[in-house]
């Protein structure tokens, strides 16, 4: 492989990316495809999409994630994890679906960006003047020692018609691998310096800029006239290079594509620090999170996080982030007048600047972008994973509502996030809940074949919607709901046996342990998160026996079928199980 | 009403149905088995056209062929903004008519390797390609000045032009023809432009973009 790799080198102007622009370029024949979200961060990743290879370049850029033309494979601002699969709308990507991401900078106009990551953040010293002006890159077909060979004993004119005077310019020196030519006049002193990007054996891109800019009117002319010099030189360069120079061969040898890590979200704990911390609405206070160092792994929307706090509690947050907000998490905790120690110590103690750990995400509450009308109903504090999926439906044609229920205007929560779409939210206030079930199925009137429904808050809302639905003729796959907390009163004692059918290992499950606590004693690695039966992370699959759901997150549909089990609560009522792992 | 003798394949036909759409022309087509029927050779076609081509219009039994001649006569009876060929505007007429011939350049180096390639014409590939890169550097040039200036389209005005209809699917099916735009980013975000046009039709081959902003 060529020297360099560790380098920055400019893979494109800014100005490139305006408008959403998806732009495609490479840099020593690594194919990269450059994007800029709306927030302004710029992506620089390997221009491939993990489904079928097709080229990201061809996608569209939505201002917050990247959409592959072919299935539409969406991929988050920053992370380049995969957040949706539209031929699995209620299935959510694995994290170790993740495109290549390479280092980006932006400085002096450009992008830079490099193959393997630069030791520091110091590009070519270029200018000291923040605003020079940028020329226009120009593509040579010929290999970079040629372009190099030939930049050193190059030398060009500007002006020299009507009233101006010539500029020649000469090459000085090569101050960090830029080419800095200089001139000098009545007006004053300028500098051009060239900084090429080894785009493949063949070609080289010239990107340049003059310092300091020249005069506001006069700087398309200097961009024609360099333009052209430029333009002869590639002329003369073609024209020697395609004597026999021999490119450098083409990183065939190196796999396109190399595994990310992978993520295991059970265990890897992620440290973050308090980056703002805010009250929202009465007893709701809004926590941003920033990782201490790296980067916080991809979510969706409806994900929530588990808090590791320092008393020792685990509590589970929705994540209240819009698509392609990544970089930090922004959680909404409100206080519990019977709180344990969870939302009581977050309101009390945790103050701008301190660490904790997280892991996470996990969703199990997926939001399905397909469905011509979304519903999505909140009670509470239960507005928090809906208001992410809100978000994520407003970027698109898709049509939702908001109905977002509470107990006055000063309890409603994270009010500047829904004014981008307040016209398709409702506040209900101050509600009994005979009047909420009333204003429910109002809303939501019979099933039309066309909906889906997403609804949270406290337990006995949530079943109430899902109640009403159910009476409107809503289907159970239709109704998705995420409760906070299980209510039910559990049987924690029964003893039954449990097969593992793909290890053929056959376990006891007795009184005071679960089939979860069973499994991890036995070695076998399973992810959860709120372990009361609430939020789905610990399911498997059941193949044979009779289970006792205790569980909240199934639907009726689902504890009949008998074909997924949680195993945080759920038991059984047979002698014995064979779990499908 | 306008009779639109038509290959989905063909960009010299998506050409007359990108204006029929933009300027909602009620129109009906016919569908022609270019390939591989070579319909467009038949006696009965023949009738139609002597030299065996399309698209052909025929509006209320005027028949009218070669796909700019019927563009300079669909903009200019049916575009009462007189924008897509400006007739009342000799300057900016006259860059219309500079770029609509520019097209015939690219027709017969970017389109001729796509047929080439795809429907097995017997062209000379390399020297279609090369002259194809020598006309893209040309009008990505152009196209990046236009944006400094603030300009979006081929010509110096606001709105599209003929220009840009005849040029944009040349262009935009190149990489069918083995022609890589990635050097090409003034003329990659002026696609973009031109796909976000309201009424703007898609092809075989031709993909959406997203919106700006």
């Amino acid at each position: 492989m060529a020297q360099g790799t560790a380098k920055w080198h400019p893979v494109a102007s800014v100005a490139d990316l305006r408008e959403r622009h998806v732009f495609q370029t490479e840099l020593f024949g690594h194919e990269l495809v450059v994007w800029q979200a709306d927030d302004g961060f710029v992506n620089v990743w390997e221009n491939r999409c993990l489904h079928r290879g097709s080229r990201l370049s061809v996608g569209i850029n939505d201002g917050a994630e990247l959409v592959c033309a072919y299935h539409g494979w969406r991929y988050a601002n920053q992370t380049a994890g995969c957040t949706y699969i539209p031929a699995h709308p209620s299935n959510s990507p694995a994290q170790t679906i993740c495109n290549r991401v390479y280092p980006s900078l932006v400085r002096h106009g450009f992008v830079w960006s490099a193959l393997d990551q630069p030791c520091d953040t110091t590009v070519c010293d270029l200018v000291d003047d923040n605003e020079p002006l940028v020329l226009r890159s120009l593509p040579l077909d010929a290999p970079l020692e040629e372009v190099q060979r030939q930049l050193e004993s190059y030398e060009f004119e500007l002006g020299g018609d009507g009233d101006n005077e010539v500029l020649k310019f000469e090459f000085v020196s090569l101050p960090s691998g830029s080419y800095l030519y200089k001139s000098q006049n009545s007006v004053g002193s300028f500098s051009v310096r060239f900084v090429l990007q080894p785009f493949n054996g063949d070609t080289t891109v010239i990107h340049g800029l003059v310092s300091p800019a020249p005069e506001k009117e006069n700087q398309l002319d200097w961009l024609l006239r360099i333009n052209s010099q430029l333009a002869r030189f590639r002329e003369q360069v073609e024209l020697s290079a395609s004597t026999g120079m021999k490119p450098w061969p083409k990183a065939d040898d190196t796999p396109l594509y190399e595994s990310p890590q992978s993520v295991d979200s059970s265990v890897g704990h992620i440290e973050v620090q308090v980056s703002e911390r805010w009250l929202t609405a009465i007893d709701i206070v809004g926590f941003e999170l920033c990782p201490v160092q790296g980067e916080l792994p991809t979510f969706q929307p409806g994900a929530h996080i588990d808090l590791h706090l320092p008393n020792g509690l685990n509590r589970q947050y929705s994540l209240i982030n819009g698509p392609g907000e990544q970089g930090r998490y922004q959680i909404g905790v409100k206080l519990e007048q019977n709180s344990r120690g969870g939302s009581k110590f977050l309101h009390e103690e945790l103050e701008k600047g301190d660490r904790l750990f997280l892991s996470g995400p996990h969703n199990n509450f997926r939001l399905r972008r397909d469905a011509p009308q979304t519903f999505l109903f909140a009670g509470g504090i239960g507005l928090t994973p809906l208001l992410a999926m809100a978000q994520a439906l407003d970027r698109t044609e898709l049509d939702f509502a908001l109905h977002y229920f509470a107990q006055s205007k000063e309890h409603l929560a994270f009010q500047d996030r829904l004014v981008p779409f307040e016209n398709r939210v409702t506040a209900h206030l101050g509600l009994n809940p005979g009047e909420t079930e009333q204003r429910v199925t109002q809303a939501l009137g019979t099933y039309d074949h066309l909906s889906q429904l997403y609804v949270c808050g406290p337990p006995p809302m949530i079943s109430m919607v899902r109640e009403t639905a159910r009476g409107l003729g809503w289907p159970d796959e239709v109704v998705h709901y995420e409760y906070f907390k299980n209510e039910l009163i559990l049987d924690q004692v029964s003893a039954f046996e449990i097969e593992l059918a793909r290890s053929g290992m056959t376990l006891s499950v007795g009184s005071g342990s679960t089939i979860l606590d069973v499994l991890r004693e036995n070695g076998v690695a399973l992810t959860s998160s709120c372990e009361q039966g609430a939020c789905g992370t610990c399911e498997v699959g059941l193949l044979e026996g009779e289970p006792n759901h205790q569980d909240v997150y199934l639907n009726e549909t689902e504890h009949e079928a008998g074909t997924r089990i949680m195993t945080c609560v759920s038991r059984a009522h047979s002698d014995r199980l064979v779990l499908d792992i | 009403m306008v009779t639109l003798y038509d290959y989905e394949l063909s960009v010299n036909c998506y050409k007359v149905r990108l204006l029929l759409n933009f300027l909602s022309i009620p129109h009906k087509v016919h569908p022609i088995d270019f390939f591989p029927g070579w319909e467009h050779k038949s006696d009965w076609f023949k009738n139609v056209n002597p030299l065996g081509h399309i698209p052909v219009i025929d509006d209320d039994n005027y028949i009218l062929r070669d796909a700019n001649a019927i563009l300079v006569y669909l903009a200019t009876k049916y575009d009462a903004s007189d924008s897509w060929y400006p007739v009342s505007q000799p300057p900016l007429l006259g860059e219309t008519t500079q770029w609509m011939m520019f097209s015939e350049g690219t027709t017969n180096t970017a389109s001729a390797a796509r047929l080439h390639d795809s429907l097995g014409y017997e062209f000379d590939i390399d020297s279609c390609r090369t002259g194809a890169h020598r006309l893209f550097r040309v009008l990505d040039e152009h196209l990046w000045f236009q944006e400094q200036k603030n300009l979006n389209w081929l010509c110096s005005s606001q709105t599209p032009t003929l220009a840009d209809l005849v040029l944009f699917p040349d262009i935009i099916l190149s990489e069918e023809g083995g022609i890589n735009r990635v050097s090409y980013p003034a003329i990659r975000r002026w696609t973009d432009r031109f796909r976000r046009l309201p009424g703007f039709t898609l092809m075989a081959g031709v993909l959406e973009a997203g919106a700006s902003r």
